[in-house]
């Protein structure tokens, strides 16, 4: 890599200025010498004296065991050759240490960058902790079998910077370096097979300060060149003297971290996961996590669960794998009504410890309101996290669901939470709205959709085991009373049962918003479901199908679909009616506030969705509605914004100026406009008075647009006074004083 | 026999013995060492109706606040179907302040129950606990079941004040 020598010649004759004083040549400058690097004209006068050095050079290599210790020698204009190493090294190091200082923010700059370049190198998307795991693996891994290729690549510094130091800087260094290089070589050899210590000692010290200097010059190619020797030369240098080091880059570290924590906070904390000792079992439940990704993407999901059960029971690798598998472990999942923390559905995988589930979500719920309240407003708290635990939280009208998991979950995870909880909302959103802590008013249903959230397998041969623990007495007792009751028993058995299916046919067609429009009846007998009825589309003939399907299987019955597919449209008002049920549900989902006319088969959607994945949703669940057969679209993907603003006077928070009332017209016709969007009330006072004071100004001031609106007739329901900043975002210190003191207006979707 | 859960609420001023009638009805201790509750403490009771079938999980929140500094905040109370609204007879300035505990409770809840608990009563004389009972009755407001004197120390009328509650909520 010429380039690179010639970049750390720069270097070195940039190093050189502290020594200066043991050198009686007063007039090279090496600042001013740098330039003469690239200029022609010097060359010629210096082969002539460079040839002889070269020999000469040789013989210093070879003789380095005689140490003399005049460092005062060193005669300017000449190659002084017979001047021994160590001297040399020494000086090398003073300046070293002299420059280290200067250099310290060169350094610390340099590592943040060079380690982005490092990285960048190893994954050119994204800075992670993978990349940086790899790296400092590398580095290990490296280290002993690096030794010999490091004493090579210091052969390449050494020989200039005992020259350079030597040769007082008159002439073109270039042409004494392209002449002292090959020989250079060997006498560095040969001088680190007697002594490598003292060489890397001599290189160690001054290799941090070089490096920095042309990490600023060209930090790209130096940052590719030198990565892998960086790290090297810092661990040399620690081993000789670790307090200097630290104690170098300690004051300038904080700053670097900082600076690159504020660049990528993320990745920062990814890649310090690995140093952090609280946090070392959440790196490896990731790195578990990614081998497990690595299994499941060659075998099914199921498949590896079985194969893990069946290999539980014994094999020591196999019980690796399993702790591996649970490592990320559905605790516990709620289903909770937003204001009253209730309770609606619970699934608690872990029969034996389960939470107290009604403190937990009262507590959640607790934490929920005083956060969306006191610290956040307006926004949502999706995560709260303690040691190896994590709960996820995901809000709808409501409710919310709170996942409690132990482990580091897979960012899918929340993914599913979110279809979840739509599925939930979209189906039971009446029932979950008008929810009074009876659990019985909830159809079973819901259950099912949290354990499919959960991945909750009955675990059939662990309940196999417990019953044949039985004792053998209560057998016999149970068989003589078998034999008594059974006869009288399987028939009222069998009634029961029948029923039972048949509402659990009925519930579970009518949770279909599809399939709720139609009339459609079952039968049960002894080997038999039978479903009746008539449907618009084969469609819909086969999504009953499908869900009695399941019920069928479970309870060990063929199904008999003699449902009819005819193609009659159902009927419009039912349809009509649907589709505003379906909107009211779907106006629940966070970002959706839309209404939706019904006519001629055909759906109009206004209002606002503000993301696309919602758009799908909506998208899905309307032209599912059977008699429609179009949605069009007239929805804004962002709200609108209200520029009225209600000024005040000093330390006033009454409206007087009529002007001032009169904007509350614009208010008016705004929700008139908009009636999917309701309107925050925000106030806001001057830079002057205490705290205590505005906060209370800014509050009162609200509370007089609420209650001026309210006397409009605007509806309460639709605004929502907001505590927000004292001071307006948008007014600069250097603006009035007055146009601070107004409240503001911001839509938002109820 | 099925089980109902309702949210129930204690409100009042600091130190009026909202956290000791808890701990009372709940665990059946009586503490005299004082803990200020920060924010929020839940704690949960099964309570058995007389009156009818029905078992009711009350879910028991335990609001800090009432002070100048720290009002309490209306999203506590949401989804609430009763509360005890609680004051200390020894001091004045609570018993003041329960009317305005108990509106900010019914705008919140407009459906909801309550029940006012003057507490503290085991350290009143006979004489004045007749005369602060007249006092503060607060039978205007329909919704509010009954004002009821109870002493956490002494252990009376804790039980019966939170299961007067529990039968008026499944009613109303
Ligand atoms: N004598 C007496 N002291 C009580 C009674 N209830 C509570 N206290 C005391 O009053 C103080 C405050 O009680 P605490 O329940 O923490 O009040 P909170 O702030 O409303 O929760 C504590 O020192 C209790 O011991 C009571 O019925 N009688
Ligand atoms: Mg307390």
């Amino acid at each position: 890599m010429p380039d690179s020598i010639d970049q750390l010649i720069d270097l070195l004759l940039d190093v050189e200025t502290p020594v200066k004083p043991t050198n009686s040549e007063p007039e090279s400058s090496p600042h001013q010498q740098q330039p003469s690097l690239t200029k022609p004209e010097k060359k010629p006068t210096f082969v002539a004296q460079k040839t002889p050095s070269k020999v000469e050079s040789k013989d210093l290599a070879v003789d380095s065991s005689q140490e003399t210790t005049e460092d005062n020698n060193i005669e300017p204009n000449s190659i002084e050759i017979p001047k021994p190493i160590e001297p040399v090294a020494e000086s090398v190091t003073k300046v070293a240490e002299v420059v280290l200082d200067d250099r310290i923010q060169a350094i610390s700059s340099a590592i943040s960058g060079l380690r982005e370049q490092n990285i960048h190198e190893a994954d050119h998307d994204t800075f992670s902790a993978d990349a940086l795991n790899l790296g400092i693996d590398d580095w290990i891994v490296q280290k002993e079998a690096r030794l010999d290729e490091l004493a090579e690549s210091l052969n390449n510094l050494i020989p200039l910077m005992i020259e350079l130091l030597s040769v007082k800087v008159n002439d073109s260094q270039e042409l004494i370096l392209q002449t002292m290089i090959p020989f250079i070589d060997r006498a560095i050899q040969e001088r680190s097979s007697q002594d490598l210590d003292k060489m890397s000692l001599a290189i160690a010290r001054i290799l941090p300060d070089a490096i920095s200097q042309e990490i600023k010059i060209e930090p790209k190619s130096m940052g590719k060149a030198i990565a892998p020797e960086l790290a090297l030369s810092i661990e040399e240098q620690i081993r000789l003297d670790q307090d200097a080091i630290s104690l170098a880059l300690g004051s300038e570290m904080g700053k670097a971290i900082k600076a690159q924590i504020e660049l990528e906070k993320d990745a920062m904390v990814d890649a310090l996961y690995p140093v952090i000792g609280n946090t070392i079992s959440k790196y490896l439940a990731e790195e578990i996590g990614r081998i497990n990704q690595k299994i499941e993407n060659s075998l099914s999901r199921e498949g590896i669960s079985r194969k893990i059960r069946a290999k539980m029971r014994g094999i020591s690798e196999a019980e690796l794998i399993l702790q591996e598998s649970i490592v990320c472990k559905v605790q516990a999942i709620f289903l909770i009504q937003k204001d009253s923390g209730l309770i609606i559905c619970e699934v608690q995988p872990d029969k034996e410890h389960p939470l107290e589930s009604d403190l937990v979500a009262g507590m959640l719920t607790a934490i929920r309101s005083f956060a969306n309240d006191c610290i956040i407003s307006g926004s949502e708290l999706s995560e709260i996290d303690y040691g190896n635990f994590e709960i996820l939280l995901e809000a709808a009208g409501y409710c919310y669901i709170a996942v409690v998991v132990s482990g580091q979950p897979q960012t899918e995870f929340r993914d599913r939470i979110r279809e979840t909880l739509s599925k939930l909302v979209m189906q039971y959103g009446d029932k979950i709205e008008n929810y009074q802590g009876d659990p019985a008013t909830i159809p079973p249903s819901v259950k099912l959709v949290l354990k499919d959230l959960a991945h909750i397998e009955t675990d059939d041969t662990s309940e196999a085991n417990q019953k044949k623990s039985a004792p053998i007495l209560l057998w016999l007792i149970i068989i003589i009373l078998a034999s008594i009751l059974l006869p009288w028993g399987i028939f009222r058995y069998r009634a029961v049962k029948a029923q039972r299916i048949r509402e659990k046919v009925a519930v579970q067609l009518d949770d279909n918003p599809q399939l709720s429009v139609y009339r459609l009846q079952s039968q049960v007998d002894r080997k038999n479901i039978t479903i009746t009825g008539k449907v618009a589309s084969n469609h819909l003939r086969n999504l009953a199908q499908e869900i009695v399907s399941e019920i069928a299987e479970e309870e060990d019955l063929n199904l008999d679909n003699q449902i009819i597919a005819v193609d009659v449209p159902p009927d419009p008002t039912l349809t009509a009616q649907e589709v505003t049920r379906v909107s009211q549900l779907l106006n629940q989902l966070p970002g959706v506030g839309i209404i939706s006319d019904y006519q001629d088969y055909r759906v109009t959607i206004t209002g606002f969705i503000l993301d696309t994945v919602s758009t799908e949703t909506v998208t899905s669940y309307i032209s599912n509605i059977p008699g429609v057969q179009q949605v069009v679209f007239n929805v804004k993907k962002e709200l609108p914004t209200l520029d009225t603003r209600i000024y005040f006077g000093s330390r006033k928070s009454e409206i007087t100026d009529p002007t001032e009332a009169d904007k509350i017209d614009s208010i008016k016709r705004f929700l008139q406009e908009h009636p999917t969007l309701n309107l925050k009330i925000i106030g806001h006072s001057d830079s002057r008075g205490s705290n205590s004071f505005n906060q209370k100004l800014i509050l009162e001031r609200a509370n007089a647009v609420y209650q001026t609106a309210i006397a409009q007739g605007i509806d309460a329901n639709r605004l929502k006074i907001v505590n927000e900043e004292l001071l307006p975002p948008d007014i600069t210190p250097d603006q009035p004083l007055w146009l601070s003191r107004h409240v503001r207006f911001e839509p938002f979707i109820p | 026999m099925s089980t109902v859960s309702k949210k129930v609420c204690l409100i009042g001023d600091f130190s009026v013995g909202k956290t000791s009638l808890i701990r009372r009805f709940v665990e059946g201790v009586f503490s005299e060492q004082y803990l200020t509750t920060i924010g929020i403490k839940i704690a949960r009771k099964v309570v058995n109706l007389e009156t009818s079938s029905q078992q009711i999980d009350l879910i028991i929140w335990d609001i800090e606040g009432g002070t100048k500094f720290k009002p309490i905040v209306p999203n506590y109370l949401k989804g609430a179907t009763g509360a005890i609204i609680v004051g200390d007879l020894s001091r004045q300035e609570t018993l003041d302040h329960l009317p305005a505990h108990i509106d900010l409770f019914f705008q919140t809840n407009p459906n909801a129950v309550a029940i006012v608990a003057l507490n503290k009563s085991d350290i009143i004389e006979e004489h004045k606990l007749t005369k602060l009972r007249e006092l503060n009755n607060f039978t205007a407001n329909s919704q509010i079941i009954k004002t009821i004197v109870t002493s956490a120390k002494n252990n009376t009328n804790v039980d019966q004040a939170f299961t007067e509650l529990a039968a008026n909520m499944v009613n109303s």
